[in-house]
């Protein structure tokens, strides 16, 4: 296998794509090999492999040709659109990256209720274009910088808009998708003449489920050029946000409810999280805590550690808060959902807080996350700019994770804080979101860390707590895994036969290398 | 400062990119959605501020060891307009990704690594003390005919400094002009800096010369204390960014009040000194130049370093002054076009601290036409999409670039000055 880019390949992807956009030029390859946070295999912060050439197509046809001249010359690829995650990068040697962001078209078919989107439209943008059609998409938690194609297709998609959106691997449609032999698979309704996009089940083959499985097999299955993506009501008007940076001033969405939630005990969290869910009254929601609280709230390093010494945000928020936004078509619709809601929560000794607490900014973090999801990146980096995440994070029902995943993140996490090695923002810095009006629930523990401090050792939090879920039977990282290590086996092999037939000469570099050789 | 004391911030970058969109909270629609022109035009990660902030790193930890002329593209295919840094520095407090691009164009110069149309601007201006290299004795052909103090020979309250672009492009003449005598018809005591007035040395400093802006600095400054002037008064939102952004960030702070043309005309607007009694109408939107704007955020010079206060958490110490575009002029343009009767002002998707680069900035427009010439239309749709008439700006730099590109590609849409439109209504 070559180990740069042969310069016969490097002439047929110019003449596929057009010389601007293809590059083997050191100095472009580097800024595609960089990921912050713990880079792949927890080696480092920053580096991850470098890719022997980037590419970017602009059409499904020149997708093809590209996996066509990589078939050909033995190389590598995967693609990715915002890229915000070490995966996302080359995995192993000679890759060529396809970086997704001239496919950028989007359409929303208000009629029937569905966005059909290219790879690269962030989700944020889909929204905006949706809600003036009274409309909404599903925005995965990363935040609206993140691509609608790439959760649904390729990787996770949780969210605080999950409650109400499902996890978006539920609302693909039809899906159009080059193959790694280059092939163009239409699945659902797109595989029938004239039919459209309304359908991923036919009359056209419906491989949904093994297209992603659990998870997504991040770029290990081919490209996904286009997918239509169901959409959810928007009771209107579009939202509206004006004023100055960093929290401008949103205008309020009338028919809606904001507020924040604290429990006394994580029994009475789980508890209220069922009922709730099974209420079926809302429209975004995430847990976190303190320290996200005062990362996302402070606007330097100095004022976060002002805010820390003062305290207030870590005697209310320090066991965890919530996030619960309620949206209706009607005053009347909106009144009953707010009885609700205030039921459950007196229900479980929960108090209701306004996002005022702590004055406009608070709840401008909260607005604008309940609408677009923006703080979440910000909260979840400040105030070092990495967050290494420790494990387990989980995608189970309520039980398995307020009684097992939470806790022994908060155990491993406080050891290792204790002795700095992770930054001791609190210890509870968990982000929880419940999916599909609460049958799941994703928790995923922020563990921050600075590069430059001495004493720096995130990985070690992350394989303490993996030990101790494995011990316990909890799929140590990432959702819908079964439990016991057995079990999970047993998923990651029948991955990896579907892999096989997928992609038979591995010329995909996705993550799914380990279940493909289990496989 | 140097790159290497960038190492910290370099190494903080989150890889979210939202330096490259508008900000979600105030996005309107996807036609308008990008918030940088550097990698909207080129597409590769690479040119983006983040992609920048890699190189920057790669370049300090010695991964990348030689300075090439794709580095140079990467870095200096940007205008320099700063969108980013309001973008990024909302969410990340350990990275300003302005001053590292300042820096890393500062590094590949000192490298050896140069920008050809950019060293032609540079000996030019060596010589002719303008970014054009036309002769010094021809800088004041725009004012012949005025009567206008020379301050090297009297006092006057208020130094006009009319910028390279207006002192040598001869369509901004009457512009020029009509400023001046508007302010001395207002009651103003004027002058200019005569034989003496010289480019303010922000081009070349962007273009990654730091030396020119140390020397044009230190001459202003001194012309402006032998003045005996209070006030510093340009057309040129170039100027207008320099003198209040970047002067401070080489030691020099002026010691008078600076002031753009339009936050003067609105002061002397609102104290009834300028009367606008003509209808003017039409339907016009407003272009805020960068280095009005965002980039006219008063300049701090910070002299300090990364420090770890407590185990994980390092700050800069003392505080860095916080660069969010805030303090930029933005509302006297606006006032002063609402002011004039029958015009209606509608605004840009991407407006004041957001507002999109003309694409004449950072060298680009010398030495990356066509990017420069797209970026200038993509804001030319934006502006037509309003359903306005005309666009209306505050910078000789951005209307010349604006009208060029128009030109350029047979296209026709009204571009004006905020001062045409006054003198329109003055019937000047
Ligand atoms: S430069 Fe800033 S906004 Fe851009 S990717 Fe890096 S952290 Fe994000
Ligand atoms: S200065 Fe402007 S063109 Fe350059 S990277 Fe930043 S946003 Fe892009």
């Amino acid at each position: 296998m070559p180990l740069s880019m042969p310069e016969e390949a490097y002439e047929e992807l110019k003449k596929a794509v057009g010389e601007r956009n293809v590059s083997i030029e050191p100095e472009v390859l580097e800024t595609y090999s960089y990921m912050n946070g713990l880079a792949q295999g927890g080696v480092g912060f920053h580096w991850c492999r470098l890719p022997i050439g980037v590419v970017l197509p602009g059409t499904t046809e020149e997708v093809q040709k590209i996996v066509g001249i990589c078939r050909k010359y033995k190389l590598k690829f995967k693609a990715h659109s915002s890229a915000w995650i070490g995966m996302a990068m080359a995995m192993t040697g000679n890759v060529i990256i396809l970086d997704m962001r001239r496919m950028d078209k989007l359409e929303i078919n208000d009629r029937d209720g569905y966005l059909v989107t290219e790879s690269f439209p962030p989700a944020g943008v889909a929204q905006i274009e949706a809600m003036k059609k009274g409309l909404q998409p599903h925005l995965v938690g990363a935040g609206p910088n993140a691509s609608n194609l790439a959760s649904a297709t390729s990787m996770q998609g949780t969210g605080g808009t999950s409650v109400r959106t499902s996890m978006n691997e539920r609302n693909v449609l039809a899906v159009e998708w080059v193959l790694p032999n280059g092939e163009v698979l239409r699945l659902g309704s797109l595989n029938s003449p004239g039919a459209g996009w309304f359908c991923g089940d036919g009359p056209g083959p419906s491989l949904r489920g093994m297209m992603r499985g659990a998870v997504g097999q991040v770029g290990g299955n081919g490209v996904f050029t286009r997918v239509a993506l169901k959409l959810y009501p928007w009771y209107g008007p579009e939202y509206r946000c004006g004023g100055e940076p960093p929290f401008y001033d949103s205008e309020e969405v009338p028919d809606s409810y904001l507020r924040y939630v604290v429990w006394d005990s994580h029994d009475n969290e789980a508890e209220a999280l069922y009922k709730l869910g099974e209420a079926e009254i809302i429209d975004y929601n995430n847990r976190w805590a303190a320290g996200a609280f005062t990362s996302g709230i402070t606007t330097s390093n100095q004022e976060y550690l002002e805010a820390e010494a003062a305290g207030e945000y870590k005697e209310k928020f320090g066991n965890g808060f919530w996030t619960f936004f309620m949206h209706a078509p009607s005053e009347r619709a909106i009144a009953h959902r707010i009885k609700v809601f205030e039921k459950i929560i007196a229900d479980t000794n929960g108090e209701i807080l306004d996002t005022m607490i702590f004055g406009k900014r608070s709840y401008e973090l909260a607005l604008q996350n309940a609408v677009r999801a923006i703080w979440i990146a910000k909260a979840a980096y400040m105030p070092t700019s990495h967050n290494t995440g420790s494990m387990p994070m989980a995608y189970e029902n309520i039980d398995q994770c307020f009684k097992h995943a939470l806790p022994i993140s908060l155990k491993a996490k406080e050891t290792y804080a204790r002795q700095d090695k992770i930054l001791n923002e609190g210890v509870d810095n968990c982000y929880v979101c419940m999916d599909e009006d609460s049958h799941y629930i994703h928790i995923e523990h922020a563990c921050l860390v600075e590069p430059w401090e001495p004493e720096a050792e995130p990985s070690a939090v992350a394989m303490a707590g993996m030990i101790e879920a494995l011990a316990r039977g909890i799929g140590p990282i990432y959702m819908s895994f079964p439990g016991s290590p057995r079990d999970m086996m047993r998923y990651m092999i029948y991955m990896g036969r579907i892999q096989n037939m997928i992609d038979p000469d591995s010329i995909t570099d996705g993550m799914s290398a380990i279940s493909k050789i289990i496989g | 400062m140097s790159l290497s004391d960038y190492h910290y911030e370099v190494s903080h970058c989150h890889r979210c990119s939202y330096c490259k969109h508008m900000p979600f909270q105030l996005m309107k629609s996807q036609r308008f959605s990008a918030g940088c022109p550097s990698v909207a035009y080129r597409n590769f990660h690479s040119y983006s501020a983040g992609g920048k902030v890699i190189l920057a790193l790669s370049i300090l930890e010695g991964r990348v060891k030689e300075y090439t002329e794709t580095m140079a593209d990467i870095v200096f295919e940007c205008t320099m307009c700063g969108a980013c840094q309001v973008k990024c520095r909302t969410y990340n407090y350990n990275l300003n990704v302005l001053e590292v691009m300042q820096e890393l164009r500062i590094h590949l110069i000192e490298n050896g690594q140069l920008i050809p149309e950019h060293l032609m601007v540079i000996e030019g201006l060596k010589r002719e003390d303008n970014v054009f290299g036309e002769p010094k004795a021809d800088r004041n052909k725009w004012l012949e005919g005025l009567n206008v103090k020379d301050i090297n020979n009297e006092k006057a309250d208020v130094l006009f400094h009319p910028g390279c672009r207006v002192c040598y492009d001869g369509e901004f003449w009457d512009n020029a002009r009509g400023a001046v005598t508007i302010l001395q018809e207002a009651g103003v005591d004027v002058g200019t800096a005569g034989k003496e007035d010289s480019c303010c040395g922000g081009r070349a400093y962007e273009m990654g010369f730091r030396g020119e802006l140390v020397n044009y600095a230190e001459a202003l400054a001194s012309r402006i204390k032998a003045s005996g002037a209070t006030k510093l008064v340009t057309p040129c939102a170039d100027c207008y960014g320099t003198f209040k952004a970047l002067f401070p960030l080489v030691g020099q702070k002026l010691d008078v009040e600076i002031l753009h043309i339009t936050e003067y005309l609105d002061r002397l607007i609102k104290e009834g000194k300028i009367k606008l009694e003509n209808e003017v109408p039409m339907k016009i939107t407003y272009h805020d130049p960068c280095k009005l704007g965002r980039k006219g955020e008063p300049g701090i010079l910070w002299e300090g370093e990364y420090k770890r206060v407590e185990p994980h958490i390092f700050a800069a110490v003392p505080e860095k002054p916080i660069k969010l575009g805030l303090n930029g002029c933005y509302d006297p343009p606006r006032d002063v076009l609402k002011a004039i009767p029958g015009v209606e002002l509608v605004e840009m998707e991407r407006n004041r601290a957001h507002s999109w680069c003309c694409g004449s900035g950072g060298g680009a427009l010398e030495a990356f036409e066509d990017f420069s010439t797209w970026t200038a239309l993509e804001r030319v749709e934006e502006a037509k999409s309003t359903g306005a008439e005309a666009m209306v700006t505050a910078c000789p730099w951005c209307e010349r670039n604006f009208r060029d590109a128009l030109e350029e590609n047979d296209q026709k849409y009204e571009v004006y000055d905020v001062v045409d439109l006054v003198r329109k209504s003055m019937g000047r």
